[in-house]
Parts: C-alpha cells; sequence; structure tokens
C-alpha cells in the first residue's frame, strides 16, 4: 500500500535507555552457555549489551522523564504539543491509554490529542505516517510522536532465545509541517495470517492471565515459557524478514525513482547484526549504508530501534547536514514497511539515560 | 590391499572419486568417533579401482565390505575387478528408502552378492507409560561385557547387525552406554544405547532365554527411557522378519520411519 | 579451507556430526549455531549465503549443507 507525503519533516530525536545495562556474556552462563560460543555470537548476531529497565518501570516513567528533559533544556513546550502518539506494546494499563497517562502526568493541556497506537518493531514506520496525517489539519502543528517499549519485563528469564536479547527504551521525535515543498514516500504491508509468529499470547481477553498462564512450560529446546511471555518464532520471523523487506524496498526505490545510490542510509529495525548484514548482502547495498550496531550497545529495542540508530550512527552529522535515508520497520502484525525521505538537519539528536 | 594408517588416506581415496563423478554412488558413512578406533586397530584397508574404491572392515569371521564409485556402473565393473571377492567373505550394507537402492542392489547382486537380510528404521512417534514395577535395571558393569557379547552374538545375525568387538563392548560399558538386568548373578537381559544432543538410538536389546515373560525386557526399556527424559528422537534398526520385536517395540511407540538397510552377502559365505 | 565437518565441530565441539543425518532434530545444533555455522560458511567459502536459504531444511546433515554451498558458487 503507497502512501504520499507533503511538507512533514522530524525536527528532533530524543532517546531515553534505562541506565541498567546487562552483558549478553554474563547472562547466558545462566543458561549453561560456554563463553566461547557467547563470544561467537557475539561477533555474528552483535550480542554484547543490552539496557533493561528495573522492575516496575513503566513506559509513561520513561516518556515523562524524556519530555522533562525536553522541557528543562528548553527544547520543547508543554503548549505546543497539540498531538502525543504514543506506540507501543507493553502499555501501563488496558485503560486508559498511556498517552493519556502521560499527559496527565506532564499537565498537559486539555486541547491536544492523545492516541496510543499498538505496534512494535514497525511502530517508528507506522507513527511516523500517522503523525504526517495528524499534521494536515490545521490545528495540530507539532506531533509528538513516542515509540517505547519496555519488552524485557513480558520475556521468560528461562527463555534462552529471546531473553538476552530484548532490550528497552523510549524515542521522542518531534515531527512538523516542513515550510519546503517536500515529498515522503511510503509503503506498507500486512498478514495478519502470519500473526502467530510474535505474541503475547495470554493477557489480553482472548486468555486472560491466570495463575495457569504464569506457568513456565518446556516450549522444546530446552526453553522455558510462560503464555503470559513474548513469544518470537525465530526462523520464522528471520525467513519473514529476508523475503519480504528487500521487495518492499526495491520497489519503493523503484516507484520513486530513486536509485539504491542516491539513498545515503537504510535505516532498518535493529534485530541483530546477521539479519541486517544479510539484508544489505540481499539487496547489494554497502554494510556501511546500513547500520547494524544498535543491537550490540542496546538490545533489540522494539519500535525504537530507528530513532535509536538516527540518534547513534547519526549523532551530529544530522545536527548539520541532511541526509537522503529509506526507513525499514518490520515485526509484529505481521508488519513491514518501508519510508523514503530526508533528514536532517535537527535540532536535536541524543540519547540520555534514565535513572 | 593397503592398510589405511589414517583418516587423511580415507578422505583422500574418496575424494579421489569424488571429483567429478556423474552420479557418486556411496554406502560409506564413517562416524569418525568409530573410525579412530578401526584405524588405531588396523582393522580398515583400501582397495581402489578406476572410478571407484573399496573399503574393508574386519569383523569376527569375515569384513565388511564399503565402496565409493562415480556411478553405479563404475561400482559393477570395480567389483568384478576385485579379488578379494572371490577369497573373502564379505558383508555390505545398502541404507536409503527402498526404490532409490535398486541400482546399486543389481551392481552387486551381479557381482556374486546375494540378500541376507533386510533391517527396518524404526522411530518413536508415541511416548506411553513405561511400567516403572519390575525388576531393577542398572548400568553394567566391565565384568558383564563377555556376558553381555555372548547374549548379543546368540540373538543377533553377525552379518548383518553391526555387532560390536570387544574393545567397542568395553567402551561402551565404561562410557555408561549399556543397561543390564541381573538374576543371582546372572545376566538375564541387556540394552546397549548410543545417545548424542537430543537423538538416541537402541543398538541391542535381548532377553536370554530362560529369563523371557518376566518383565525383564520392559524393565530394561523403562530404565532406557528414564534416564533419556530430555531426548527428543528415539530410533532403532530391527529386522524386517522380526514381527516378535517389530511388535514389541510398537508396544514402546516406535514404527517404521520408511528408511531400509539391505544387507548382502557374497557367495564366500554359506547360505 | 577447512570442511564442513571441520567447521561444525568448530561451533559444538561436544558433538560427532558424522554420526547424525539431522542435525537440528538430533540437537545438534539450535537457531543460534545455525547462524553461527553460516556465518562461518560464508567465510571459508568466500560466498554469501542467502538469507532466504537459511532454513532448517538446508542444514540437516553435511549432504544438505554441500549441496547448498555449491548452489551459492563454493568450491567444494
Amino acid at each position: 500500500m503507497n502512501f504520499t507525503f507533503h511538507r512533514k519533516r522530524i525536527t528532533g530525536v530524543l532517546v531515553v535507555v534505562p541506565e541498567n545495562e546487562r552483558s549478553f556474556a554474563e547472562e547466558m552462563k545462566n543458561f549453561n552457555f560456554p563463553e566461547a560460543r557467547s563470544l561467537k555470537l557475539k561477533e555474528v548476531m552483535g550480542f554484547d549489551k543490552r539496557r533493561v529497565v528495573e522492575p516496575g518501570v513503566c513506559v509513561s516513567d520513561l516518556v515523562v522523564f524524556g519530555l522533562e528533559h525536553l522541557f528543562d533544556s528548553g527544547r520543547l513546550k508543554r503548549d505546543e504539543i497539540d498531538a502525543l502518539l504514543l506506540v507501543t506494546q507493553t502499555p501501563d494499563h488496558f485503560v486508559p491509554p498511556t498517552s493519556n497517562i502521560v499527559q496527565g502526568r506532564l499537565r498537559l493541556k486539555p486541547d491536544m490529542l492523545c492516541l496510543d497506537l499498538s505496534q512494535a518493531c514497525a511502530g517508528f514506520v507506522l507513527g511516523l505516517m500517522q503523525a504526517f496525517m495528524l499534521l494536515d489539519q490545521e490545528s495540530i502543528r507539532k506531533v509528538v510522536l513516542v515509540n517505547a517499549d519496555v519488552l524485557s519485563r513480558k520475556a521468560s528469564p528461562k527463555d534462552r532465545n529471546i531473553y538476552p536479547l530484548i532490550g528497552d527504551a523510549a524515542s521522542i521525535v518531534i515531527v512538523e509541517r516542513d515550510p519546503e515543498d517536500s515529498v515522503i514516500h511510503a509503503d506498507l504491508k500486512m498478514d495478519g495470517s502470519r500473526a502467530g509468529a510474535l505474541t503475547i499470547p495470554a493477557g489480553g481477553l482472548r486468555q486472560p492471565s491466570t495463575f495457569e498462564t504464569a506457568i513456565l512450560e518446556d516450549v522444546g529446546d530446552n526453553n522455558l515459557r510462560a503464555k503470559d511471555h513474548l513469544f518470537m518464532d525465530g526462523a520464522a520471523i528471520f525467513n519473514f524478514v529476508q523475503t519480504e523487506v528487500p521487495p518492499l524496498i526495491e520497489g519503493l526505490l523503484a516507484r520513486t525513482g530513486v536509485s539504491k545510490d542516491a539513498v545515503d542510509y537504510f535505516l532498518c529495525h535493529q534485530p541483530n547484526r546477521f539479519m541486517l548484514q544479510k539484508l544489505a548482502e540481499k539487496m547489494k547495498v554497502p554494510y556501511a549504508k546500513m547500520p547494524n550496531s544498535v543491537v550490540e550497545h542496546f538490545g533489540n529495542n522494539s519500535g525504537v530501534s530507528i530513532p535509536t540508530v538516527i540518534a547513534y550512527n547519526l549523532a551530529t552529522r544530522l545536527l548539520q547536514e541532511r541526509v537522503r535515508v529509506c526507513l525499514a520497520g518490520f515485526g509484529a502484525g505481521l508488519t513491514w514497511s518501508a519510508m523514503l525521505l530526508n533528514l536532517g538537519t535537527l535540532s536535536f539528536n541524543a540519547i540520555i539515560e534514565y535513572k | 590391499m593397503t592398510l589405511i594408517q589414517s583418516p587423511a588416506d580415507v578422505f583422500a581415496a574418496v575424494q579421489k572419486v569424488k571429483a567429478g563423478a556423474s552420479a557418486f554412488c556411496t554406502n560409506f558413512f564413517p562416524v569418525e568417533s568409530k573410525l579412530q578406533g578401526w584405524i588405531a586397530r588396523q582393522e580398515l584397508s583400501v582397495e581402489p579401482a578406476a572410478g571407484a574404491v573399496f573399503i574393508f572392515r574386519n569383523d569376527r569371521d569375515f569384513r565388511h565390505l564399503y565402496f565409493c564409485a562415480a556411478n553405479p556402473g563404475a561400482l559393477e565393473q570395480g567389483m568384478a575387478a576385485l579379488p578379494d571377492l572371490k577369497t573373502m567373505r564379505l558383508a555390505t550394507d545398502l541404507v536409503g528408502k527402498d526404490s532409490t537402492l535398486d541400482p546399486l542392489l543389481a551392481a552387486l547382486e551381479k557381482n556374486g552378492f546375494r540378500r541376507h537380510l533386510r533391517l527396518q528404521r524404526l522411530a518413536r512417534i508415541d511416548r506411553p507409560e513405561t511400567a516403572g514395577n519390575g525388576p531393577a535395571a542398572g548400568f553394567a558393569e566391565k565384568a558383564d561385557c563377555p556376558a553381555i557379547l555372548e547374549l548379543i552374538e546368540s540373538s543377533f545375525d553377525r552379518y548383518g547387525e553391526q555387532l560390536p568387538l570387544p574393545y567397542e563392548m568395553e567402551a561402551a560399558i565404561a562410557g555408561r552406554q549399556a543397561l543390564t538386568v541381573k538374576r543371582d548373578d546372572e545376566l538375564a537381559g541387556m540394552l546397549f544405547f548410543e545417545t548424542q544432543g537430543k537423538a538416541s538410538t537402541v543398538r541391542f536389546w535381548a532377553v536370554a532365554e530362560k529369563f523371557r515373560a518376566r518383565g525383564v525386557g520392559s524393565a530394561l526399556m523403562h530404565q532406557y527411557f528414564q534416564i533419556h527424559a530430555a531426548v527428543k528422537r528415539f530410533t532403532l534398526w530391527v529386522d524386517a522378519r522380526n514381527e516378535n520385536a517389530i511388535q514389541k517395540y510398537r508396544h514402546y511407540g516406535y514404527a517404521p520411519d520408511g528408511l531400509i538397510d539391505h544387507v548382502l552377502v557374497n557367495e564366500m559365505i554359506p547360505a | 579451507m577447512k570442511s564442513v565437518v571441520e567447521i561444525l565441530r568448530e561451533i559444538r565441539p561436544e558433538f560427532d556430526f558424522t554420526a547424525s543425518s539431522d542435525f537440528i532434530a538430533d540437537g545438534l545444533l539450535d537457531s543460534f549455531d545455525m547462524v553461527t555455522l553460516v556465518a562461518a560458511l560464508d567465510k571459508n567459502y568466500g560466498v554469501s549465503i542467502p538469507g532466504t536459504d537459511i532454513v532448517p531444511e538446508n542444514f540437516q546433515n553435511r549432504q544438505t549443507i554441500e549441496t547448498l554451498l555449491r548452489k551459492c558458487g563454493a568450491q567444494l
């Protein structure tokens, strides 16, 4: 599905990561995983350090912290926020929306739109699309797009395939109208028939949480997981990304008449280094153009991964320059999306630690 | 025929045949750990031919014949030129799904081999509960080795069933791969298995004649499954004619999985 | 240049891969190992195994791995 947006731009990026850092090699010792194997995985997948929240910390905590930082540093005024879009799959509650909770905690104005969007790894691109659409409303001049997840709290500590990879974070991205006559193109596909590849089975209304859904089950390959925990069918997801994402990106470039060489960076969701290297190889894009170093420092942090690449790999560059980027978000749904846009100059582009 | 001195010799000989082969065929799939043992004990010899290589492994009073050939035609011709066919007792295995083995069976039969045994592979697809209230089965001890070998040799076909040699059985016992049930210091039954990762195979399961129908066999199987609670894949090979054994294995959830092993012997082995 | 079996041995030295015809079903290779294996094969044979070929069926045993490598242009 094609989308075209006129005169919209990103003006600032802030990523909030928990101060608490864990080491992959240390954690893998709990799984009787020999150090030699951990080191190989570190090299191939990029699993090294990740950031996770302390027990009890919620998405609204990370978001409030980040927004207060922006208020305190004069980067954003409370009353400027016309829309708060909060993209998460780990809300504080089912009801009320977490965006409203943030609004309440920060005493933001009543004349604003608070909207939660349930998306994870594809959530930055989808959130941007929604933000752009909102800005067509005269009354909405500034959208605060938040992506945030605390999935470490939903990962089974006894699931070796998932637990040591997850990172928690929140990103706050300011989206506004662009005085220049810019065009942004996006493409999106969804396939709900494969939704089972990425789920948290219990906790919703289809299978409410009970003491039974908290019981760890041996799901084969020596991993223990409860129905309340995050499940990812690694092999299926890997295959889905390798199969669907390159044609989507290539189709978007073809439709817009932009060559791969004209794109400065391909900023993709960051599940692990190997996945991204294989994508780069398939698309014949040099590794340097498809940064893959977020996982090794922050873990796979869901929808925040693309803002993290922006704030980590392009920290200073985007403060001074404008670059042409192709974003690619893919994950739960299943959803896969790509967006071609110019990025920069930004008034802020930073990573801060939540204490 | 030359004695093989190192694994490298083996691989070199095989590679030579493989290179540029139009329809490479072989029945030689050496398990590395076992290969080392065979070579160390000077049990392995090689005989090259045009477009093929033959490898012989010593067993009790015969040899196992393995081949690598560029195609079935080269196998047939290479074999016809082997002098050892007329002088040595030879047994050979062909493993695969039934129909794919026909060209190789034909090549062997043209050279004086006849079908001797047909083994079927069974895989455990069900997990019925096993009874744990029989006699206790424990790990075999070194001193049990002779009795275990005797039981195996009297219960199974030596040409077809890859019976362990004394040193192999000793190593298996030392590696805690053999279970026994004893009655008054006598060996009533045994179960010899091999396990790696999440897969385990029963090499031999036998109960001495005078101890049958007394729960010895089931005690051994029960103990086998108990110690392998984490294993996901159970397989074993059984003589396809042995209805009795197959029925017993079915009782434990095993069923044929389609893989067949044809054992052929040459004219030097009497019918 | 190392052989496939040597590479497998480096990844899981505790297993004898020659004794198995289905590495994944037999629990000798898990999902992490498959990825480590592909990276090692790419490096050793100077190929780039496509991401879409990284499926369990291609890594069942030595023969399937060699078939995949040949398809990617490796000299075996």
